[in-house]
């Protein structure tokens, strides 16, 4: 027997195994005497290159488990979801490469769960499994973001984790009612618009993918990360997320709407950041708005394309945050109005980033262009013409934002005599490879097109698709070399959706603890009151002696913190919606 | 003023250059009829980016624009 085919069998083939095995041994080494120095990315990726191997020779099929009565499928692999393991394998590989000079076991084992769960979303089978690994990593990607180890990184941390309580909320009550409710099977299989469950699991799930106005905890907390928690933040959730929409909504309409008010949103939100880490992260949130659009289209070409363009979305996205972490730690600075003229230092990591920029620009012989333009084209071939014409100016958006205006002002501009360090041999190595491989799925796109889920025939290197491309770069790139000076960023924040609970919630946090506490404080009395009555009636002390008011404050029945409140919420939103519906 | 002309020449000869190989190549005609028009992409990428500009920094930003610290204000007050 080959000894690679023990991947494909067995829970080996499970690339979340290596991963959580990977994390185990890191978390036994850092508590045994014995701790070389640096040695938790070390241990990351030798857990890292067994996971890729795993995802790369995973066959498909299925593996379930039973437990407490509920068959759960574990282990699903299709074209689909083995598309989204093997590339999530692959960007933890090498995100932990990337940060391997700085990563301490808490970020690395953070780090090793984070894409664990999102591998084990993607191949989950069943809804509990799905939701279970789905929350898992809201839970892990928190920590990614409170090591960016600053005040603002704890805040935003925490909002991150409020909102993805809410959203993880709202996700249970759609599946509770999914399944509850209607009687529907455990397995994951595309939903039927007929009701609130439907409706409640799709803003449980684009909450994750970013969809205005829930998209304002993406671009509010992975500019709070550490430089290398960023990078595996904007592979995993927001992909996942993406993935379920594929599997649950295929061909929903009013997703195209949203998605290519996603894609124009983005765009027009980055070219007036300064902030270029979340500059980028209004670029995630425009190009899922591709991958949402081209689910809502429905067409084989379209579903094709949002798969192929999360998988290059990933890569590339990975390399302009490696680019935004290696200006940090060389300069120490993250907005562009204090920097300008690094070029010259950072040689190496600017061409890289650029791979990255043309890349997302969908520039001819780069990732993007093979993949961007699988979208575009199912809007026109499929009747939408808006659509099409909408999305192309997000294109025009992306190459001016952050193919031009951020290098520009980061690399090239005005040199201001920045003091720039050295960086390590590692963060070059992964940069380049993710470089490397953004040019290899742009100069084979074969190699992409064969793993996706249909068999619709998409030709990307036709001389009209070259030719169109090109002068739509060329045009921008006009454009801005025109008008660069009035494009100059500015010392300013700009308000976004997430002012609602940063501006007047805020204030209205207070009143509302006050009330909660007052609720409790009611519910307690009566629980005492109840507990009492039934002590004199069966006739014996039910607080086991103790006086009630000693019973209650040890009581457990005390809610307290996001999670108690949230399962709290669910269970009675559920109830009541249950009741409704 | 010599950088504007430059780079209106460097836009004239791609747009001139491209649409010349188009000639030579098959179109690919779908969606609206703006894909057939000559020098389409040349200008749309110039005029959407400009329109972008022009959203972004003219219309959003005097609207959405706030000091950097200005929630660390709001919540200590």
């Amino acid at each position: 027997m080959n000894p690679l085919d023990w991947f494909a069998s067995g829970v080996g083939a499970h690339p979340s195994f290596w991963l959580a095995l990977g994390a185990l041994v890191t978390v036994l080494v850092a508590a045994s005497p014995f701790r070389p120095p640096r040695f938790a990315p070390v241990v990351g990726i030798a857990f890292a290159v067994p996971a890729v191997l795993a995802a790369s020779r995973a066959a498909p099929g299925a593996r379930e488990l039973q437990v407490s009565g509920f068959d759960l499928v574990w282990f699903r692999a299709d074209e689909l979801s083995l598309l989204f393991a093997l590339v999530f394998s692959i960007v933890a590989l090498l995100g932990l490469l990337y940060g391997s000079h700085r990563m301490g076991p808490g970020e690395t084992v953070a780090a090793l769960l984070y894409a664990a769960s999102a591998i084990a979303t993607v191949l989950a089978g069943d809804w509990v499994t799905f939701f279970v690994f789905w929350e898992a990593m809201a839970v892990t990607s928190v920590i990614l973001i409170w090591l960016g180890g600053t005040e603002r990184s704890r805040q935003a941390g925490m909002r991150y984790l409020m909102v993805h309580a809410f959203g993880g909320a709202v996700l249970f009550i759609g599946i509770v009612l999914h399944l509850g409710g209607q009687g529907a099977p455990l397995g994951l299989a595309p939903l039927t618009q007929n009701g609130p469950p439907f409706w409640l699991i799709l803003v449980g799930v684009g909450l994750n993918a970013a969809i205005p106005p829930l998209h304002a905890w993406l671009t509010d907390a992975y500019p709070e990360a550490s430089t290398s928690g960023a990078v595996f933040c904007s592979a995993f959730t927001t992909k996942t997320a993406v993935y379920a929409l594929l599997r649950l909504f295929p061909g929903t309409e009013v997703l195209v709407p949203l998605g290519v008010a996603m894609a124009l949103y983005g765009v027009v939100f980055a070219v007036i950041e300064n902030d270029f880490r979340r500059l980028l992260g209004y670029h995630i949130v425009s190009q899922v708005g591709f991958m949402v659009a081209g689910v809502g289209m429905g067409s084989e070409l379209a579903l094709n394309g949002a798969a192929a363009h999360a998988y290059s979305h990933i890569l590339y996205k990975a390399l302009l945050f490696m680019g935004a972490g290696a200006l940090i730690e060389a300069t120490g600075r993250r907005r562009l109005t204090d920097l300008g003229g690094t070029f010259r230092s950072l040689r190496f990591a600017a061409c890289l980033y650029l791979v990255g920029a043309l890349s997302i620009s969908g520039a001819p012989l780069f990732n993007g262009f093979i993949s961007k333009s699988m979208t575009i084209s199912a809007a026109g071939y499929g009747g939408l013409p808006a659509t099409e014409l909408l999305l192309t100016l997000a294109a025009v958006g992306t190459f001016l934002s952050v193919g031009l205006k951020l290098p520009w002002f980061a690399f090239f501009g005005p040199n201001r005599g920045i003091p720039v360090r050295a960086l390590p041999l590692n963060l070059h190595a992964a940069m380049a490879i993710t470089g490397g491989l953004c040019l290899l799925y742009g100069l084979y796109p074969g190699l992409l097109y064969r793993m996706l889920p249909f068999d619709a025939g998409y030709a990307p290197f036709t001389a009209d698709h070259f030719a169109s491309s090109i002068q739509l770069l060329v045009g921008t790139a006009v454009v801005f070399a025109l008008t660069f000076r009035r494009l100059a960023p500015t010392r300013t924040r700009n308000l976004d959706t997430d002012w609602v609970y940063r501006g007047p919630g805020a204030r209205l946090g207070p009143p509302i603890v006050a009330g909660l506490a007052r609720f409790q404080a009611v519910a307690l009395a009566l629980r005492q009151r109840i507990v009492a009555a039934g002590a004199r009636t069966v006739g014996k002390a039910a607080t086991g002696g103790a006086s009630p008011a000693a019973s209650a404050a040890r009581d457990p029945f005390a809610f307290r913190g996001a999670i108690g409140w949230t399962v709290f919420f669910a269970a009675a939103g559920a109830a009541a919606l249950f009741l409704l519906s | 003023m010599k950088r504007v002309w430059v780079l209106l020449g460097v836009f004239a000869a791609v747009g001139i250059g491209f649409e010349a190989a188009g000639l030579l190549a098959d179109k690919e005609h779908y969606g609206g009829f703006w894909n057939g028009v000559p020098l389409w992409d040349l200008g749309f990428g110039a005029v959407g980016g400009a329109v972008l500009a022009l959203v972004a920094k003219g219309l959003l930003k005097p609207r959405i624009a706030r000091s950097e610290d200005d929630f660390d204000a709001r919540s200590e007050r």
